[in-house]
């Protein structure tokens, strides 16, 4: 292992992380912001704040999350300690059987749930619950937060811890956003540029390690969806994926080789426009899939040796559409393996936003199309989609992104009064496109 | 763009004709609406240069400004337009009283009798365009004065309120107030040209109607009957432009030397009423095919049966008419020129829910809109192979079981929705359905979750279930304070003056 300078990552990392703790335990600021880059151990952030704050005996504590689905994975990191963790729900949510035998108290209503240390549940929950007011909360997932959530929750909190990934989808709306564009505290301003808009003397931090990525995707992801730098968890060589030997002929066998040797693959078609629904890059995902859970793959990480299965992979689409043409044809290779469906997560970039897993197969948003869109050129997509992993990630797409790129101008608006965005979609596309031109396999 | 759209633009490119992509009308459409057409300035918002308006297709009425750059013949021009537009808007004054199923009046939260307007007004304009610059109008004349160095009539500020409630209503979706005859064509039916070329009304209406041309539009030599769609777009091509910005050769050619002959006859003493009329013939000849374009579009929409749910949205745009002339009538019609973020929050959740309400009313209304979910993937139609009424399951609290029927269904096409997700029965929108189970040869298992007791559908059924449903409604949790997260700081001191 090559030194670093400076502290070790491990080291790093803790010392935000304390920073952070005296800093919300001491009260004096408002707002207190931490920017987490994919992977950065927000969670255990997160819980460390909470048991702290539970130990310390203070009131309860809530904490804010964006959807049911994060709310329920921070509980289950949360249940089976010594502090009482509550859920607060809607009528229409089924609790984890696995949380209620842990514990955790379910209720619709605050009330219920005064015993509780830590209560957990979505903005839109606490939005509904009227009762209460609490001296202190904590907001996960603060960049996937509308300005106009936070604006529905804040009074019940006196100051606010606020966690998040400023890598994220930025958020949208279905409705006419050129009522709500071009003033300060557009209701579609993420909750963390709200926050540092009225409180522009709060402390952020950075965690400034990524334990998820390897060293081979973090610089890649920090250099072209990030502002603030971060670094791998571990070092070059660490992380290793095996495959036994396999014929070359086969260009999804090359694909897997270039990944498990650098980390990445760039699996490129034919150049052709063809509808989202493209069915030969269906084929080739199906095909990769295929390939990968009867290579017999292993990993070796800082945890030892472990087989790849069809639960370490995902893949990662742009529209709901494509998600359903990659589950059917995926569901039918797992079928002749005797495999059940739906063992191999396929799920959309704004699902898989906060997931991880050992390896991913992305359908590049800009595949096949004769446009570049604000939705398809969204650095945030891009950045969801190849930061799930923590050994390799596989990209699949039609030739010709680089003259798409080119050819497409810019035609989204620009709102006068707001902040553009820090990262530039076209820019970080073409970055990444050098990038990953590197690993290309032609399939 | 949706596979569904795509083949329908494909069929209407390779067969030269318009293809249908609704089956009946998504908008409500008045017996007596206003119909606008309008110029400005080109470069310039704030400098209309003529209006033509009018109830009925034989009844156009035209006002234009001699000197566009001239503000007081400006808000003169604008003071007429004003005060026909105003006449127009009086004929929806009169309410009634609503009352409940049993002839009861019903109560505001007020104490006061609800009550509701009878009709609404609605202005139906060439494009979006046009629609859209009328928010730059409402603007530019709310905000006048009627006292002071240049004071105005006081019917413009009026005209700025009404057009302010109006654009308002569009903007937030699914209202029927302002209509553009590009969007209510684009409703309806696709053309085999690209979005760029549809936005020219003229040669969008040719793909539909090729016959709708007028020969003294042409030169004599010019055969405007029996052309196919595309032969007649090309022909609509060179019509002139649609507005609200004129086309840079009119500028040129009829425009200018018109402005320039009002000006030197004005400043050689002639009456500047008279002075007037070549720009009068100028905007009646450019705007004339615009208009006939527009009436068409409206005569051909009011061909389609209007769809179920267009009443349900035009009594919401009579709900907000009422409101405004309550406003109108205590001399209230105040609105912010900055929104609060409580106000924007507010706006943008009812844009929200309008959009989804109108996407999903659209596709159960419509069977043709509904093949585009279907094409898409968000839909799935097929046939009920399997029905079991006595199937059991456990119920929400897992200690006992419930009776839940089961459906199998073979999908014409794959599913493409995962397991777990709740699907709505389009012939029954009360019908809720659960995929739990795809099988290897696509037959699909469903377990109806709500509306059980209503009829289900019969084995051998084609029956059609979404991924979407009739939004339902929450109550507004917006709070009434804007809380400490969305106050500004004070700005810096900039020291004194």
């Amino acid at each position: 292992m090559t030194s670093r300078p400076g502290p070790s990552p491990a080291d790093a990392h803790a010392a935000v992380v304390d920073e952070v703790w005296e800093r919300f335990a001491a009260a004096d600021d408002r707002v207190i912001g931490v920017y987490s880059p994919p992977g950065a151990g927000k969670s255990s952030l997160v819980r460390t704040v909470a048991a702290r704050w539970a130990t310390d005996g203070r009131p309860q504590l809530p904490i804010v999350t964006q959807t049911n689905n994060q709310a329920d994975d921070l509980v289950s990191q949360l249940s089976g300690t010594t502090y009482r963790v509550g859920r607060l729900h809607a009528s229409t949510y089924k609790p984890r059987a696995q949380q209620v035998a842990a514990g955790v108290a379910f209720s619709e209503t605050v009330a219920a749930l005064q015993g509780c240390d830590i209560v957990v549940a979505p903005a839109r929950k606490w939005a509904y619950s009227i009762q209460g007011a609490w001296e202190a909360a904590v907001i996960d997932e603060v960049y996937q937060m509308r300005s106009d959530d936070l604006l529905r929750v804040a009074d019940r909190f006196g100051r606010v811890l606020a966690v998040g990934d400023p890598g994220q989808l930025s958020p949208f709306t279905i409705g006419d956003e050129r009522l709500v564009r071009g003033r300060p505290l557009s209701p579609l301003a993420t909750a963390a540029d709200t926050l540092r808009l009225t409180h522009p003397s709060a402390p952020w931090r950075a965690l400034p390690v990524s334990w998820r990525l390897p060293p081979s995707a973090a610089t890649l992801v920090s250099d072209a969806f990030y502002i603030r730098p971060f670094q791998a968890g571990t070092a070059e060589g660490e992380r290793q994926l095996h495959c036994p030997p396999r014929s070359i002929d086969r260009a999804a066998n090359r694909a897997l080789a270039e990944a498990a040797r650098t980390g990445w693959a760039f699996v490129e078609l034919t150049e052709a426009h063809l509808p989202r629904t493209d069915p030969e890059v269906v084929e080739v995902i199906a095909d990769l899939v295929d390939t990968i859970i009867g290579a017999g793959v292993r990993a070796t990480d800082e945890q030892g040796v472990t087989p790849i299965g069809p639960g370490s992979i995902a893949v990662g689409v742009a529209h709901r559409d494509q998600r359903g043409h990659v589950t059917t044809a995926i569901d039918r290779g797992l079928a002749a393996r005797g495999l059940p469906p739906g063992s191999v997560v396929v799920d959309t970039a704004n699902r898989l936003q906060g997931r991880q897993f050992e390896l991913l197969i992305a359908w590049h948003p800009l595949s096949g199309r004769r446009d570049a869109t604000a939705f398809h050129l969204e650095a945030g997509r891009l950045c969801v989609l190849l930061s799930r992993h923590r050994h390799a990630c596989l990209v699949v797409s039609r030739a010709g992104i680089r003259d798409q790129l080119d050819a497409h101008p810019g035609v989204e608006p620009v709102w006068l009064g707001e902040e553009p965005p820090a990262v530039d979609g076209w820019e970080a596309n073409l970055t990444l496109l050098d990038r990953l031109e590197e690993h290309r396999v032609a399939a | 763009m949706d596979p569904y759209l795509a083949y329908q633009r494909l069929v209407a490119a390779e067969t030269h004709t318009a293809q249908p992509v609704a089956s009946c009308r998504h908008v409500h459409l008045s017996t007596q609406p206003l119909v606008l057409c309008a110029y400005h300035l080109a470069g310039d918002e704030g400098a209309p240069v003529a209006f033509l308006y009018g109830r009925s297709p034989d009844a156009a009425n035209l006002v234009v400004v001699g000197e566009p750059r001239n503000r007081s013949l400006r808000f003169r021009m604008l003071e007429r337009l004003a005060a026909d537009v105003e006449r127009y808007l009086g004929r929806f004054w009169s309410r009634r009283a609503v009352v409940d199923d049993r002839g009861r009046q019903k109560y505001d939260p007020d104490g006061r009798p609800r009550l509701l307007a009878i009709d609404a007004p609605q202005l139906i304009v060439p494009n979006s365009g046009t629609a859209d610059w009328l928010t730059t109008l409402a603007r530019s004349t709310i905000w006048l004065r009627t006292d002071g160095d240049y004071p105005v009539d006081a019917v413009l500020p009026r005209f700025g309120a009404h057009l302010t409630h109006l654009t308002k209503r569009r903007a937030t979706g699914g209202s029927a107030n302002i209509v553009a005859a590009t969007e209510l064509l684009d409703l309806h039916w696709v053309t085999g040209q690209t979005d760029a070329e549809d936005a020219n009304l003229a040669t969008r209406l040719s793909w539909i109607d090729p016959n709708w041309l007028e020969p003294s539009w042409f030169s004599a030599a010019t055969s405007v009957r029996g052309l196919d769609a595309i032969a007649a777009a090309r022909l609509a091509e060179v019509l002139p432009g649609a507005g609200p910005v004129p086309d840079p050769t009119w500028d040129v050619n009829e425009l200018e030397p018109a402005v320039n002959t009002y000006n030197r006859a004005v400043s050689a003493g002639v009456d500047p009423a008279a002075a007037v009329e070549a720009v009068t013939d100028a905007a009646a000849d450019a705007l004339a095919p615009t208009w006939a374009a527009t009436w068409r579009a409206i005569e051909l929409s009011r061909g389609l049966p209007e769809a179920a749910s267009v009443s349900r949205r035009w009594e919401l745009d009579r709900q907000a008419w009422t409101w405004h002339i309550g406003r109108v009538d205590a001399e209230r019609v105040w609105f912010r020129r900055f929104r609060t973020a409580i106000q924007s929050a507010r706006l943008l959740a009812q844009s929200e829910a309008a959009a989804a309400t109108l996407a999903a009313d659209m596709a159960f209304d419509d069977p043709l809109v509904m093949a585009r979910a279907v094409a898409d993937g968000m839909a799935i139609e097929g046939i009920v192979i399997e029905r079991d009424d006595t199937h059991r399951r456990p119920g929400p609290s897992a200690r006992r079981m419930v009776t839940r029927p089961l459906i199998r269904l073979r999908p014409h096409e794959d599913c493409l929705q995962p397991i777990g997700t709740t699907l709505t029965w389009s012939t029954n929108t009360g019908v809720e359905l659960e995929i739990t189970n795809i099988a290897d040869d696509g037959v699909v298992t469903l377990t109806v979750t709500a509306g059980m007791r209503s009829p289900l559908p019969e084995v051998g059924d084609d029956v059609c279930l979404a991924a979407f449903s009739p939004p339902r409604y929450y109550p507004d949790t917006l709070p009434t304070d804007v809380p400490w997260t969305h106050r500004l700081p004070a700005p810096p001191d900039e020291g004194v003056a």
